[in-house]
């Protein structure tokens, strides 16, 4: 008879930290079904190339910085099918790569791996390769003119995305199906807001995301694009359009969600929900350009730990908050 | 929220509402050796039988100042007094006694002016033990006094779902325990007393004590702090005692000290899961002996899931107030991550502490213990610990934070 000596609780854990990364990357695996059908194998192949690039900037970081590697943190892999799905579907190969080594080398590693980076590593490679590429990453195909060759080629029946039509100053000419199954020129898996939204269902049900920062996100752009809509509409139009296009829903469940860059307490979720709400209108309004989330939320998470602090503070001089 | 129902299938795949023992208490033959923790006896003098002293059944071996005292469960001789470590007890001194010769120390029953100072002179004088804090019984009761309890509650909670020691004791001394309990009420001035109870005991319990008060216990984990917090919240200051040390308090009115003890034995290493009575100090492979432990067991751990202690020895003595016992045959090991910040541990704590929170300063350079909040507050139910996904050790944590707090070095 050989025992064990471990120490208390003796409790099978049922949620570790891989099995919520694992939820995450279910969830964004199922955005790649839609746009696979769009635009054929492609996408997955974006997928992949992202997910390997991510993962081997990961074991060269840990070489680099010295890190222990190889003990299942499978956070590398959703970073990189995050870009994969913020890009458009035509882009070079080289733009995930180049997203994902400045997400993985200069944002999540030097902070110190895994849940000790203050920014999301992918929200930050997002912004990187927008601020350096901007006309490869607003270059959308088309959805409905089939297929896309896997070679590099921009061969790619380009289409005009709401997005750019709203930053302009005109109404997108878009029905209803088509927004909701994503039927529209846009990031890769950002356009299919049906299956964003079970994705987010499954998380809240699982608790791998928490209800706040999403809700008051949600709350905050819908009120903003009620109260000053970009276009000429009522306001329930502006909300659908506003909400439904773009990366907006996706970097709300995706990208807020992740609880490391995102504030420990209730009360800072929620402000963190409306300032990130409030950073992307405004950008949406006064920017340049047309997919502004991934800036809302690196501003915001710059914030997470000061609204931790501040929550911390109030708590300790005898405030009671959540 | 970590509630009774979702800690089922984290506790080691059972499903203990069907498997929960309802059988009666089996009272175990007496070892030959039995080895008696004597808890706070670090000063010669309190140990009362050296090495080779012949000893009768009911003589006190320790009398520490402020921890119970020690009597001999069986009629002996001394072995050995040796310092060595106990689970649930820490390194204490313990006399090991070879059980032989049937002489008895005769039982004389309590004396005093008051029932207040008789009852505490038998919680005393008897060594009894609340096996749910593991404190002494009349510190117990001193501290309830002060805190002017006016509802006292025989505990019958169980926080894990395959314990039922306490249980079994209020189903077979039943009148023995409200006895005990109607004491103990007397000295701590509480007007009412009761039975605390988890729902799926609560039929059970009403049928066969009619009489007591029974208040139901919330079905999330730790039980007894959340029913404890409801019942504040409706105006009640209540307490919470063991039925095994009220069933002692009961005889003890009578001079007979607290010498053994109940305890459950159960897990998937365990043949017959049973109720045992067994003498304090018996050694484990005693009381495993009339379970039956499968070849293929590998973790032994005495006490609750999330607080108990690993043994590895089958000599390891059992203590009194054990309560439980557990055999597993695939226990799970945690493997140790980063923090990632989901906050359930802060979302379980039923103090309203977070536990990340002190992780994070504890891991900085220079520990701000101003920003250690609330930590002397934790009562040590390890919740946190039991649902951290990255399996950190917060409840240790935080009693490290509140040892800092305490100790007041900081500067």
């Amino acid at each position: 008879m050989k025992l064990h000596t471990l120490s208390a609780p003796f409790l099978r854990r049922e949620r570790t930290t891989v099995s919520m990364m694992g939820d995450a990357l279910a969830a964004l695996a199922a955005l790649l079904i839609l746009p696979t059908v769009y635009f054929g194998p492609r996408v997955l192949v974006m997928a992949l190339v992202s997910m390997t690039a991510c993962a081997a900037f990961d074991i060269l970081a840990c070489l680099i910085f010295r890190h222990t590697f190889g003990s299942g943190d499978p956070s590398a892999l959703v970073t990189g099918l995050t870009i994969a799905l913020l890009l458009p579907v035509n882009a070079p190969y080289w733009l995930p790569v180049l997203a994902g080594a400045f997400a993985i080398l200069v944002v999540k590693m030097p902070l110190g791996s895994t849940g000790n980076n203050l920014f999301n590593p992918a929200a930050a490679g997002m912004a990187f390769v927008t601020v350096c590429q901007p006309d490869l990453v607003f270059l959308y195909a088309n959805p409905t003119a089939g297929w896309l060759d896997l070679s590099n080629d921009i061969t790619a029946v380009l289409g005009s995305t709401p997005g750019s039509a709203l930053l302009e100053g005109l109404k997108p000419s878009l029905v209803p199906r088509d927004l909701l199954w994503g039927v529209y020129a846009g990031p890769m898996g950002c356009t299919a807001a049906l299956v964003i939204g079970a994705g987010a269902l499954l998380l809240l049900a699982r608790r791998t995301i928490r209800w706040e920062p999403l809700a008051f996100f949600l709350l905050t752009t819908a009120l903003l694009a009620a109260l000053f809509p970009r276009i000429y509409c009522p306001a329930l139009t502006s909300v659908k359009y506003e909400l439904l296009t773009g990366s907006l829903l996706f970097c709300g469940v995706f990208l807020l969600g992740d609880p490391v860059t995102s504030p420990r307490t209730m009360t800072g979720r929620c402000i963190f929900g409306v300032l990130a709400g409030a950073l992307l209108m405004g950008m949406r309004h006064a920017g340049a350009y047309e997919q502004t989330a991934c800036f809302a939320v690196l501003i915001a998470n710059a914030f997470s730990p000061v609204l931790d602090r501040a929550v911390i503070t109030m708590r300790r001089k005898g405030v009671r908050l959540p | 929220m970590l509630s009774a129902q979702d800690l089922l299938p984290l506790l080691h795949g059972y499903q203990m509402e069907s498997r929960r023992l309802r059988d009666g208490i089996t009272e175990i033959p007496t070892p030959d050796t039995l080895t008696i923790p004597l808890p706070g006896a670090e000063e010669s003098y309190t140990r009362l039988a050296g090495e080779g002293a012949e000893v009768a059944k009911g003589q006190v071996l320790s009398a520490p100042k402020y921890a119970a005292l020690a009597h001999a469960p069986a009629a002996g001789f001394v072995e050995a007094v040796e310092f060595r470590e106990i689970p649930s007890c820490g390194q204490v001194w313990t006399a090991r006694l070879r059980v032989e010769g049937s002489q008895a120390v005769q039982a004389r029953p309590v004396r005093g002016e008051t029932e207040a100072e008789r009852v505490l002179r038998a919680a005393a004088d008897a060594g009894i033990v609340d096996e749910m804090t593991g404190r002494p019984l009349y510190q117990e009761l001193y501290r309830l006094r002060r805190r002017e309890v006016s509802l006292l509650l025989a505990c019958g909670i169980e926080d894990d779902p395959w314990c039922s020691s306490a249980c079994a004791v209020l189903r077979e001394q039943g009148e023995q325990v409200l006895e005990g309990l109607r004491l103990a009420a007397a000295f701590c001035g509480a007007k009412e007393t009761g039975l605390a109870v988890s729902p799926p005991e609560l039929r059970a319990l009403r049928g066969s004590l009619p009489a007591a008060r029974i208040e139901r216990a919330p079905a999330r984990y730790p039980a007894r702090a959340f029913l404890l917090r409801r019942l504040r919240a409706a105006g009640t200051a209540a307490g919470l005692l063991g039925p095994q040390a009220l069933a002692a308090l009961a005889a003890a009115m009578q001079g007979e000290p607290q010498t053994h003890g109940v305890v459950t034995v159960f897990g998937d290493g365990v043949r017959t899961p049973r109720n045992l009575r067994f003498p304090c100090g018996a050694p484990l492979s005693s009381l495993l002996a009339s379970c039956g432990v499968r070849e293929e067991a590998s973790l032994f751990y005495v006490g609750p899931a999330c607080q108990g202690h690993t043994v590895t020895d089958p000599d390891t003595p059992i203590p009194l107030h054990a309560r439980c016992i557990t055999v597993l045959l695939h226990p799970q090991k945690r493997r140790r991550m980063t923090c990632i910040g989901c906050g359930r541990c802060a979302s379980v704590c039923p103090q309203g502490i977070l536990p990340w929170q002190i992780h994070e300063s504890l891991h900085r350079e220079k520990v701000d213990p101003f920003l250690l909040l609330n930590v002397q507050s934790c009562i040590g139910c390890a919740a946190c610990t039991a649902v951290c996904p990255s399996g950190l050790p917060l409840s240790a944590e935080v009693a490290r934070a509140a040892a800092i707090r305490k100790s007041g070095d900081f500067f």
